[in-house]
């Protein structure tokens, strides 16, 4: 018997050998890399990136500031000439990034409850346009649709200051707070508002008591999105500040004038508080509560009309139209009758040239970014969903979100002090320099659509094919790569978009080189509009195309 | 008092008709069961009444009172969702006393009415817990009580499959709970409830409305949509059945008598004849077969007409060897298969009807007799009773095919 098994065995084990000598090529270097070293070297690679690109710079930022308190006491706060001027300066730079940031997404939320609602809740020729419009302003350049803002309400003698930069930071906060929005109403609150309304809740009570609180943590992460985009804003807020100046606005022109002590305070500044913002998301949403045990029935009652509903609607969607869709692509029409060609085709000053390589180290910057992304976001996302470390994990998922909450402006100089000659003296600002800030914050644009697919994939399909005998990288490569090819595609072009519309931390590390955003900026306060108008169009054209892409593929996947 | 009148109902979700001219009475204090496959519009039929949706066309009576164009508030019904729908974010007393703080009822009375019902369902204990916290019957509860707060004159309880998502022992408890209460005289509820599990609705219903795509196509006591579906689908979703291609002979002089009163005197049989009428068909066997169909149906069939003969599995008797010559409707095969199923054994057995191999389907209780006399290759004769025979309008294969799902 046992003799019989030994044979056996033997048997089997020689069958296998045969059948290892025989495997392709391509199957024999899985086996070889899935073998547990090179997974492990793997992650520790990818968790190296994500430390010297992503964590790096925002700790070095801290530490050279404490370096140079010295230089920091005698710029900011104790200058010989201007005494404190400089912290007065920041302080009211700081301010009005506040209060501008908190108006317009105050003014987002009041808009954006309407419309998600219109977006989710009735079905109407041309929603998918509409929803398509919404989202538009996530993918265009900031420092265009800044323009086209500009131009738009100058018409009605609005110029630039404090009300302008309000009205250009409502429209490209908007589509953060609606996705989210969107996103819950979609979800849940179906069943628990068809509950309520046979309960006898009219229209309005079960929005205020059943729909809102169930939205409460999607409106909250959503606003903190928008607030922390708005703080950190920059393209379109030099088109539009005039005189006004805002935190990002202060650390460009520190930058500039090389004063480094003071713009790594401010960028500190702004970086401590965009991290206490998003460290406190899960606490504000436990501690916000709505008001849900009280009921006013005649006023409600009053509010849920039909007629009501009916004005509520058109208003919001007339005010999403005059002051946001409208004036974010009011510059199509004013292209015809700019006189581009001249401008940008015959003059000599040669604009068609400068406007032609910005775009070309546009889309080299992103494509790069896409690529070396691609190879770090995936295998960050298999650690994130994969690996069972426990807090590790944790931690990395809260530290992933960073970059998208602080300020890119911030974020451009911290990395600039990092790998510029003031720190580890790598690069030089340039295209290298660019391509690493891009890298960093748009690192969570690409992993994020990959989590999220790689968590809602089906499991069995992988242990299915695990028990067929495939090894962990035929796995990867045959299976869960197809799979979450929608993910990955929708990252790429996430990635691609936010690369592309960039300026604030393009501004700070860019040297001599321009890329499309700064060149509208460098456009506009050179007064040559026409050729701003042209660039503006064609990078919204492309943008447009891009958002379309997105959404034909994000569609496939539902 | 509560009469439920459904008048002419057509509803349509941009090309898909959900619902196709449903007219239906519902009387008072009737446990009415809506029976149906998934998709068939069953849901979309108690949100009509309700008011969370509004029909196409068709009206909506309740005591001969038009509620059609009422919001769901002013129809003041109680609704029970699938999974519940408790408020996730309002607590036990909360979630219950909601339909009193919408409709501003006197605050005081609320709180006693909350009292009352929490005490009646035990639930005193657990009034400032979550609905998270809460165990699936707590929350069953929870839920009965807060469409119960909500009942004015309209005394209508709607439950849409509202034990669906559970599995199977703790459904069998909550189902015996939930129809203890829903039933009993105190309350006094008309009931209204949805689900596919053609169990449930014998287990409960007064009356069983089934519909499929849309379109209502039987309404009955349950002992009539058992006995005598009003078609294939029908039939074939009440229990698992066989069927035969069959020709209507009714000039035919007969070898037996079909009228005859069963030999008993069954009382059960007896119902059955009085119902519907007998009527003989060829199929395919030298001897003539008989099953029961409605009078009105008789009338309509002519002689020659194509029809079918279904018989459900547990109706046929299993005789060992050759009996065709003593048994009336009896066929000759082999056993070919048989399997233990716990409460009863399934055969499949080989026969050879009009020429053709056919498996016929037969299910006996699992006695000792069967288990140690029917093996399988044994040579059997398959009857039924004349009574048990249901007799349709050929449908055509197509839709034979389509109904019973064969390839």
């Amino acid at each position: 018997m046992i003799k019989k098994n030994y044979k056996r065995n033997q048997y089997l084990k020689e069958s296998s050998q045969e059948e290892e000598l025989n495997l392709p090529l391509s199957l024999k270097l899985d086996r070889f890399f899935s073998k547990s070293i090179y997974r492990k070297s793997l992650d520790s690679i990818v968790i190296l990136f994500f430390i010297l690109v992503i964590i790096g710079p925002i700790i070095n930022i801290f530490s050279t500031i404490f370096l140079n308190i010295p230089a920091i006491n005698k710029d900011v706060f104790n200058d010989p000439l201007l005494g404190d001027l400089q912290w007065h300066n920041m302080l009211r730079a700081l301010g009005s990034s506040f209060s501008i940031a908190s108006i317009a997404v105050g003014v987002d939320i009041i808009i954006a409850f309407p419309i998600s609602i219109i977006l989710t809740r009735y079905n109407f020729r041309g929603k998918k346009i509409l929803d398509a419009l919404v989202d538009l302003p996530m993918a265009v350049p900031t420092s265009a649709l800044g323009f086209s803002i500009m131009l738009f309400w100058g018409i009605f003698g609005i110029y630039p200051g404090f009300t302008l930069i309000v009205l250009g930071h409502i429209v490209f906060t908007f589509p953060y707070i609606v996705r989210n929005m969107k996103i819950v109403l979609e979800k849940s609150a179906v069943l628990y508002e068809d509950a309520a309304q046979t309960l006898g809740a009219p229209g309005f009570t079960v929005f205020r008591t059943i729909t809102l609180p169930l939205m409460k943590e999607g409106l909250i992460a959503g606003a903190i999105l928008a607030f922390t985009r708005s703080l950190g804003e920059t393209g379109a807020t030099i088109i539009l500040s005039g005189l006004i100046e805002t935190a990002p606005i202060l650390i460009v022109g520190y930058r500039r004038q090389l004063d480094l002590p003071s713009a790594s305070l401010l960028a500190g500044i702004l970086i401590v508080i965009s991290l206490l913002l998003l460290f406190s998301i899960k606490f504000i949403t436990r501690k916000i509560g709505f008001p849900v045990s009280s009921v006013w029935p005649r006023i409600e009652r009053f509010l849920s009309k039909k007629n009501l509903r009916h004005i509520r609607d058109f208003l919001a969607l007339g005010i999403l139209f005059v002051v946001i869709l409208i004036p974010a692509f009011y510059i199509i029409v004013e292209i015809i009758g700019a006189n581009f060609v001249e401008e940008v085709f015959l003059g000599k000053d040669y604009k068609w040239a400068f406007l032609y390589t910005s775009f070309i180290y546009s889309i080299e910057i992103g494509a790069l970014a896409v690529f070396i992304n691609l190879i770090f976001g995936i295998p960050f996302a298999f650690i994130i969903t994969k690996r069972k470390w426990g807090k590790v994990i944790t931690i990395l998922d809260t530290i992933l979100d960073i970059p998208i909450a602080i300020p890119s402006a911030a974020l451009g100089f911290a990395t600039f002090l990092f790998w510029g000659p003031s720190g580890l003296g790598l690069f030089q600002s340039g295209f290298f320099m660019i391509l690493f800030v891009h890298i960093a914050f748009t690192f969570p644009y690409m992993v994020r659509p990959i989590i999220g697919v790689l968590e809602s994939s089906n499991k069995g399909v992988e242990e299915a094919a695990r028990t067929l005998g495939a090894s962990n990288m035929t796995v990867f490569r045959k299976i869960t790569l197809p799979n979450i090819k929608q993910g990955i595609i929708a990252g790429c072009i996430m990635t691609f978009t936010r690369s592309l519309g960039e300026t604030g931390a393009t501004i700070v590390v860019m040297g001599g080189i321009r890329t499309i955003p700064v060149l509208i900026v460098d456009f506009v306060e050179a007064n040559a509009y026409a050729s701003a108008i042209f660039a503006s169009v064609i990078i919204m054209i492309f943008s447009a195309f891009l958002i379309f892409a997105l959404r034909t593929v994000s569609k496939k996947r539902g | 008092m509560v009469n439920i009148k459904l008048k002419c109902i057509f509803k349509k979700f941009r090309n898909f008709t959900a619902l196709e001219n449903i007219s239906l009475e519902i009387k008072d204090k009737e446990y009415f069961i809506i029976l149906g496959p998934t998709g068939a519009g069953k849901t979309t039929l108690l949100k009509l009444i309700a008011g969370l949706l509004k029909p196409d066309s068709g009206k909506i009576f309740f005591d001969e009172q038009d509620v059609t164009k009422k919001s769901p508030g002013e129809r003041n019904i109680g609704f029970m969702f699938e999974n519940y729908a408790l408020f996730p974010h309002m607590n036990v007393v909360e979630n219950i006393s909601y339909s009193g703080r919408v409709h501003a009822r006197d605050s005081q009375t609320t709180k006693s009415l909350v009292e009352q019902v929490l005490m009646m369902t035990l639930l005193t204990r657990r009034d400032d817990a979550y609905p998270d916290e809460l165990s699936g019957g707590m929350k069953q509860r929870v839920a009965l009580c807060r469409s119960l707060l909500n009942l004015e004159q309209t005394k209508l309880l709607i439950l849409d499959e509202p034990l669906k998502a559970l599995d199977a022992g703790l459904r069998m408890s909550l189902r015996r709970e939930l129809l203890l209460m829903a039933k009993s005289k105190e309350l006094g509820l008309t009931v209204i409830h949805v689900t596919n599990d053609e169990r449930e609705a014998m287990m409960v219903a007064d009356r069983i409305a089934v519909i499929n795509e849309g379109k209502l196509i039987q309404v009955g006591s349950p002992h009539e949509i058992y006995y005598h579906p009003i078609n294939l689908f029908v039939a074939n979703f009440m229990s698992e059945i066989n069927y035969f291609d069959g020709i209507c002979v009714k000039n035919k002089k007969l070898e037996w008598d079909i009228h005859s009163k069963s030999k008993q005197g069954d009382k059960f049989f007896n119902e059955i004849q009085e119902e519907s009428v007998p009527m003989p068909i060829d199929i395919g066997f030298e001897n003539t077969f008989a099953g029961y169909l409605k009078e009105s149906l008789y009338n309509k069939i002519q002689d020659n007409d194509k029809v079918l003969l279904v018989v459900r599995t547990n109706h046929m008797k299993i005789r060992l060897g050759n009996r065709v010559s003593e048994k009336r409707n009896a066929i000759l095969g082999t056993i070919l298969r048989r399997k233990f199923m716990g409460v009863f054994y399934r055969f499949e057995i080989l026969a050879k009807v009009d020429h053709k191999d056919k498996v016929i389907i037969v299910t006996r209780s699992a006695t000792y007799e069967i288990h140690n006399a029917f093996l399988e290759n044994s040579e059997v004769t398959v009857y039924f009773p004349k009574e048990l025979g249901i007799i349709f309008e050929h449908p055509g294969d197509e839709i034979i095919r389509e109904v019973l799902k064969l390839e």
